[in-house]
């Protein structure tokens, strides 16, 4: 059956079809309206799944994607012409530029806890860069997986765009064949089986897996504020965000205050009972649920812990003092529950980070751009938001993506374009001048060595800045004398005219 | 002598110190590899001779230049490569600094080969100091005499603490990934491909694989037989067709086969003289593994040999060789071939041309010569490769500004100038906000309300318009 569909897909890309950008454009339109069109059925589908406000399916899935086709519709003729390159002397008189051309079959792999975003956004980019692709939405979120399968038809060419459903078994078989891309996101431990499957075509891939997200609050801050920025960004989506902050890191002194603005903000935005507040999730599923609440036993929170497995709600929580080497923080939490780790400053807090894989997301909380600078220069991490969490993937100019265990590649914007999208050198010669081509055929004597190793030579010209400052200086000096000659001139000229006058006024 | 393991660690030490992110020791460390280059020219050249007998024409333009300019170019521009950029903004975050950081990726595993040992070893090398790695090369054991040397020089003039080589055969490297890395870049064949990228799949580690391919060579429409012959020669022949980028075979009407063939029988006598074996300029097979693979492939083909065939296997050597009437399945249309031997193959039609290249992976290089830009445009649209060039051969990878690399079972990633530094980059998305907007960031609090979401849709739509800020 996958077989079939893979084949069509594979057919219908030979065809050449989806390269024309007017297809494309056409294609992404259709994408454009589905959204549109069909946003209450999305809702709905969210809401069974995850239990997600109508709110949040908007602000979290709908304007990201919504924007991404904005985009790409905007800028794609621009993304999908040659991009010319600086020449050597060989090649000074030919063209040279990389042209964007599509890769072929991409199979994308979405994941559960934003299934509309992290399929269709990465779809967007497939179709920009003139591939066909094969959907594989997420089983956990099965009703959005369902509804993907039926509307996506209904607006994307068919047997270009298929969608492809199933669990593990499914997805495993659909790894056996030969793709152009996998673009993946979910799990690490997953990540590496991708991977490896990809290995046995040689198929290129991008992962955006996960981690834990540090987040770095700095004694020197705006706590308040602050502690209302991390609130939204660890609860919204119920925890369930893969740049969610994992776990905060501060100094003693400050984890009480920490810990009372995270309950006042709490109050504001769910109410004395988030259980009853329309716009708090609940776990996606009861493995999840029995996952997170595992994690915290045995740790007396400071804020909520109360859990209700009939609804898989867990109240938004907080322990503080948490030991670096608990449970808690082996794994990624994926979930409303927020570890505080005590350290001794932004020294202790570095090396927290550094001695842990690298994450996808870093956060730092601080007046002070010394703390941020030195933070920032002395870790890494996929990404970072400072004075706010999250917010770095919003914005589509910046590439989002993972590093070492986080992931590898990146997507957004035009970075999905770029991503999915083979840059091919083109170099076109013409077969005139072959004199100046004669240097570096044999036989070889020492003068056509090198004229041959002074045609290869690169740039065509100088563009370091010692020369550019020279160049501007010399411009200067000449646009300089240039003025005083013809001033000279002038006053030579008009003291002439001047003679003359004279000369004619007493004559 | 420090094992794998120790090497390792102590290069993820040096590392960690923070000592490769200055711009000062990266430029510092590029100039030193350049004096390693300069000061030992003479045994690079003789290294290399003993190798490939490669004549020195090709090792200073194929290996010692090549590297050079690659220095000059990175050292030019490390400066700009360097520094953040900036990013457009949205309305919600145009008081925020948005931009790129490049970083170092951290411990760098490149694996080089045997064709062009120094270029394919250094080149990557080059991008990977820029961008502020530490980095172990594994240079191919089957040029034995170029592993020997850049084995004893690269300690001499490097940094031993950030830079190391390690060397041997298949069982040391597969030890060497067992380590973890956080990039590794190979350049080699596709089954040792799959199975490096299965040992990086291990430790999620990313990878750049420059492999190789048949590299097809088109000759439609109406074309300058003579100086199609002369650079379709030299780009096949140096380096005694052993470069990933040679031209593998010819696809051509037999009128053009006709006309092609005395042009090329007359190139290669003036290119190598009545006997190719005594020319100084024509280079010998590396191995005698290679000289006999490559020996059983002709005598196993079914072809017609028109130019060439002799060979000497004490010289490891093989004249440059053309062959006709070759069958689509013929056993020299099976791999690469990589060794001075050129298939010529009659399509009549410059669309089965390009439906016979179509149904074979897709090469690392593909050629087209003609003097049609309608032909030449029609292969581009219709075909795909790493790299195109026509006209010619080989000389696209000299250029800086294109990113060398394959696509699909040629490769994955690309280097050269600005492309190597990315290679080994990673390009971290930053985001510095301050504590003012509080109220605007209020529209994506809870408690939720529909008015909140029209303004916030305003806020986060990528400006395609002139805004007023």
């Amino acid at each position: 059956m996958e077989w079939e569909v893979i084949q069509r897909a594979k057919e219908a890309f030979v065809s050449g079809r989806s390269r024309p950008l007017d297809f494309r454009l056409q294609q992404l339109q259709a994408l454009q309206r589905m959204i549109t069109e069909r946003e209450a059925e999305i809702t709905t589908a969210l809401k069974q799944d995850i239990n997600r406000s109508q709110y949040d399916t908007s602000l979290l899935e709908l304007i990201g994607i919504e924007n991404e086709i904005n985009l790409a519709l905007d800028k794609l003729a621009e993304w999908a012409s040659p991009r010319p390159v600086e020449k050597t002397l060989l090649t000074v008189s030919d063209e040279a530029y990389i042209r964007p051309e599509p890769l072929g079959l991409v199979l994308i792999i979405g994941a559960w806890n934003y299934p509309w975003a992290v399929t269709l956004i990465p779809l967007v980019g497939a179709i920009a860069a003139g591939n066909a692709a094969v959907v594989k939405p997420s089983e956990i979120s099965g009703c959005s997986s369902l509804l993907l399968e039926t509307l996506l038809p209904r607006y994307l060419d068919k047997d270009l765009y298929p969608v492809v459903t199933g669990g593990v078994a499914e997805t495993q078989e659909l790894l056996k064949h030969r793709f152009d891309h996998i673009f993946y996101t979910g799990s690490s431990v997953v990540g590496k089986v991708v991977m490896e499957a990809a290995s046995r075509h040689l198929t290129p891939v991008t992962l955006e897996l996960g981690g834990k997200s540090p987040c770095y609050i700095d004694k020197n801050c705006h706590i308040r504020v602050a502690c209302r920025r991390i609130t939204w960004g660890k609860f919204i989506n119920c925890g369930q965000t893969c740049i969610a902050p994992d776990y905060i890191l501060c100094e003693p002194c400050v984890q009480g205050r920490v810990v009372e603005s995270i309950r006042q903000t709490l109050m504001e935005f769910y109410g004395p009972d988030p259980k009853s507040s329309p716009d708090y999730g609940r776990m996606v599923n009861q493995k999840h649920f029995n996952r997170v609440v595992a994690l915290m036993e045995g740790y007396a929170p400071v804020l909520g812990g109360q859990c209700d497995a009939s609804e898989r709600y867990i109240a938004p929580t907080v322990l503080k003092d948490v030991p670096p080497h608990s449970r808690l923080m082996q794994e990624e939490i994926f979930g409303p529950v927020l570890p505080i780790v005590t350290v001794s400053g932004l020294e202790e807090a570095i090396n927290f980070v550094n001695e842990r894989e690298k994450p996808l997301a870093l956060y730092i909380f601080s007046n002070d751009k010394k703390v941020i600078k030195k933070m920032i220069e002395e870790t890494t991490s996929g990404g970072v938001t400072v004075n706010d969490v999250m917010m770095h993937y919003t914005l589509s100019s910046l590439p989002f993506g993972g590093v070492g265990q986080s992931g590898m590649g990146s997507y957004h914007g035009k970075h999905t374009f770029e991503q999915l999208s083979h840059h091919r050198a083109c170099l076109l010669r013409s077969l005139a001048m072959e004199s100046v081509n004669l240097s570096r055929y044999p036989p070889q004597d020492r003068q056509r060595a090198s004229r041959a190793r002074m045609a290869l030579k690169s740039p065509l010209i100088d563009l370091s800045k010692k020369t550019y400052v020279w160049a501007v200086t010399a411009t200067v000096i000449a646009v300089g004398l240039l003025v005083t000659l013809v001033v000279i001139l002038l006053i030579a000229a008009g003291l002439n005219c001047t003679c003359w006058y004279w000369r004619g006024f007493y004559n | 002598m420090d094992t794998q393991r120790e090497i390792v660690d102590r290069l993820r030490l040096a590392f960690r110190s923070g000592i490769t992110l200055s711009e000062q020791f990266r430029c510092a460390q590029l100039s030193k590899l350049m004096s390693m280059i300069k000061d030992n020219e003479k045994d690079i050249l003789s290294a290399l001779h003993k190798d490939l007998g490669k004549p020195k024409f090709e090792a200073i333009l194929a290996e010692i230049d090549i590297v050079i300019n690659e220095i000059h170019y990175a050292i030019n521009n490390l400066p700009s490569w360097m520094q953040s950029d900036y990013v457009n903004k949205t309305l919600a975050t145009k008081l925020d600094d948005c931009f790129v950081r490049k970083e170092p990726l951290g411990v760098v595993l490149i694996i080089g080969t045997w064709n062009y040992p120094l270029q394919l070893l250094l080149l990557p090398m080059v991008g990977a100091i820029a961008a502020g790695n530490c980095v172990i090369i594994k240079p191919s054991e089957v040029s034995a005499a170029t592993d020997l040397l850049i084995a004893e020089l690269i300690p001499k003039y490097l940094s031993q603490d950030c830079y190391a080589v390690v060397s041997g055969g298949a069982e040391e490297t597969k030890a060497l990934l067992q380590n973890r890395f956080d990039h590794i870049f190979y350049t080699g064949s596709q089954t040792v491909a799959r199975s490096i990228l299965q040992q990086a799949s291990v430790h999620l580690t990313p990878v750049t694989l420059e492999l190789g391919g048949k590299c097809p060579c088109l000759i439609y429409g109406r074309v300058n037989i003579a100086a199609a012959a002369r650079r379709l020669a030299w780009a096949k022949f140096f380096n005694a067709g052993q470069s990933c980028v040679a031209p593998d075979y010819v696809l051509c009407s037999q009128a053009t086969c006709d006309a092609l063939l005395p042009a090329l029988c007359e190139t290669l006598k003036d290119f190598y003289g009545e006997e190719p074996q005594t020319s100084p300029d024509f280079c010998r097979i590396v191995s005698q593994r290679h000289w006999t693979h490559l020996t059983e492939l002709l005598k196993k083909s079914s072809t017609k040999v028109v130019m060439g065939g002799q060979s000497d296997q004490e010289d490891k050597y093989i004249a440059p060789t053309v062959v006709v009437d070759v069958a689509k399945d013929d056993v020299l249309m099976e791999k690469e071939i990589f060794g001075p031997i050129l298939p010529i193959i009659s399509v009549e039609s410059l669309e089965k041309a390009i439906d016979f290249v179509n149904d074979k992976e897709k090469p690392l290089a593909l050629y087209v010569f003609s003097d049609e830009t309608s032909v030449i445009k029609t292969v581009l649209q219709k075909t795909s490769s790493g790299g195109f060039c026509s006209n010619d051969g080989i000389v696209h990878m000299s250029l800086p500004g294109l990113p060398f690399g394959g696509v699909g079972a040629s490769g994955w990633g690309s280097y050269h100038g600005r492309w190597g530094f990315e290679t080994f980059s990673h390009r971290r998305a930053c985001m510095l906000r301050g504590w003012a907007l509080e109220r605007l960031n209020g529209l994506r609090y809870p408690p939720y309300r529909d008015d909140k979401l029209s303004w916030l849709r305003w806020t986060a739509a990528p400006k395609t318009f002139c805004s007023i800020m």
